[in-house]
């Protein structure tokens, strides 16, 4: 039996958007605001249309893997590496250079001599067109990359391009949530008055976008009820025992707390 | 019954918060079914999405009693690798963004579940065959490409505990 699916495929083409910072462009790098964002020369619209999908390959991949298991481990455990990101861009030539009315003058003024240091910002976030400025609330990744060696396509009937291969620097926030004015908002949401032995899972926003997974949970009494990177609360404490449970979008520091009584 | 063979929608992935499980080596239907069981089959590209048991590792030494050249496996190398679709609308509610957002975060751990014989909208049931195995999250991967719609790729790191082809029990 066929389920009909409860969502619209994101078509890839015309809804990924990609700019470039100079360092100092951000106050916060792991959370920009859309300020900051919508301020970069070239702009994130004229940035992306200076980019083909030929030769794209760029973002970040899986990390590596640490196989050094603990005495405790039973079977096969790995766990996360250093994050792996970068790769090549291609970027289409200006007509002319040094010409400030023309997209891909601009982008080459900004990326075109090797060795450039900055953030790359990609957003993909549903039906978002490289024109569309960036607000609060939106996903981004925010990439600290540095250029390094180009390869021209500067033959046939193709527009000409150089293909940049863009080097991770470290410093990378994935799915981050853009700010608005001040730091987004941390709204924690669940019961508040679970029942002994309860085990159920807490919702946490930022910046009204869903980001349960993404926070950091806490708890003030691990030995009333503990909680996972998941959100899960597990509730081990006595009827009208209290613990606080703790959510904190670790790119501001913001937080929200709930403070639970067993039922 | 006659000698007919599976085909295609008879298969339900899913993730489970580790807290699902009172023993996750004999999972019950009525956890399997419970709120901290998340079904995303409809949102996982099949290209994309791999729920194999590699090769184990192998220790190939034997005893005096062994006949030469046994083998005898050790860990278990399963290989999880969940690709999701994206949503137009990146804040409602569907399956796709809630598959988002469990795949989307590094080092959330869950229990990676196939089941294989029934259609991904049936509850679980007693006898229903299934593989579990704990995994942790990784970066996800944004998979693109001109002509093609955006996934998000999460290549699973493996945690030890696997339970593969077990019969659900009452």
């Amino acid at each position: 039996m066929s389920v009909t699916l409860d969502y619209v495929k994101l078509p890839a083409s015309g809804y990924i958007t990609a700019a470039f910072y100079t360092p100092g462009s951000f106050s916060n790098w792991k959370s920009p605001t859309a300020t900051e964002l919508n301020a970069a020369a070239p702009t994130a619209a004229q940035f992306s249309k200076s980019i083909s999908w030929n030769d794209f390959g760029f973002g970040v991949q899986a990390s590596n893997t640490i196989d050094d298991p603990s005495l405790a481990d039973i079977g096969n455990v790995t766990d996360r590496g250093a994050a792996q990101y970068g790769g090549a861009v291609s970027y289409y030539y200006p007509n002319a250079f040094d010409d400030n009315s023309n997209a891909y003058s601009l982008t080459y003024d900004a990326i075109g001599t090797p060795r450039t240091l900055g953030y790359m910002v990609l957003r993909i976030d549903g039906l978002k067109p490289s024109t569309q400025v960036f607000a609060e609330g939106d996903y981004i990744h925010v990439l600290q990359v540095l250029s390094d060696g180009q390869t021209n396509s500067i033959t046939g009937e193709e527009a000409f391009r150089y293909t940049v291969n863009w080097l991770q620097k470290g410093n990378l926030a994935v799915y981050t949530v853009v700010q608005g004015g001040s730091d987004p908002a941390v709204v924690v949401t669940g019961s508040a008055t679970p029942a002994a032995a309860a085990k159920y899972r807490l919702r946490a926003t930022v910046a009204g976008r869903e980001y349960t997974n993404g926070v950091v949970w806490t708890t003030s009494a691990p030995a009333v009820a503990t909680v996972s990177s998941g959100g899960v609360v597990t509730v081990l404490g006595a009827s009208a025992a209290t613990a606080t449970i703790t959510a904190t979008f670790e790119a501001t520091g913001g937080t929200d707390t709930l403070d639970i009584t067993v039922a | 019954m006659a000698d007919t063979r599976l085909y295609r929608e008879n298969v339900t992935l899913a993730l489970a918060f580790p807290e699902a499980f009172a023993n996750w080596e004999a999972p019950t239907a009525a956890e399997l079914n419970g709120a901290l069981v998340i079904n995303i089959t409809c949102a996982l590209n099949e290209d994309g999405t791999t729920f194999d048991l590699g090769d184990s590792d192998t220790d190939d030494t034997i005893t005096f009693c062994q006949a030469a050249g046994s083998v005898s496996p050790t860990f278990y190398n399963p290989e999880v690798v969940y690709e999701a679709e994206r949503s137009t609308l990146p804040t409602a509610t569907n399956q796709a963004n809630t598959a988002f957002g469990l795949l989307a975060f590094p080092d959330v751990e869950y229990f990676a579940i196939l089941r294989v014989g029934k259609d991904s909208d049936v509850a679980f049931a007693v006898g229903d065959r299934v593989s579990l195995v704990r995994a942790a999250t990784d970066l996800p991967v944004d998979v693109a490409g001109n002509g093609e719609n955006v996934r998000l790729q999460q290549n699973f790191l493996n945690k030890g505990d696997v339970n593969w082809g077990f019969e659900v029990a009452a």
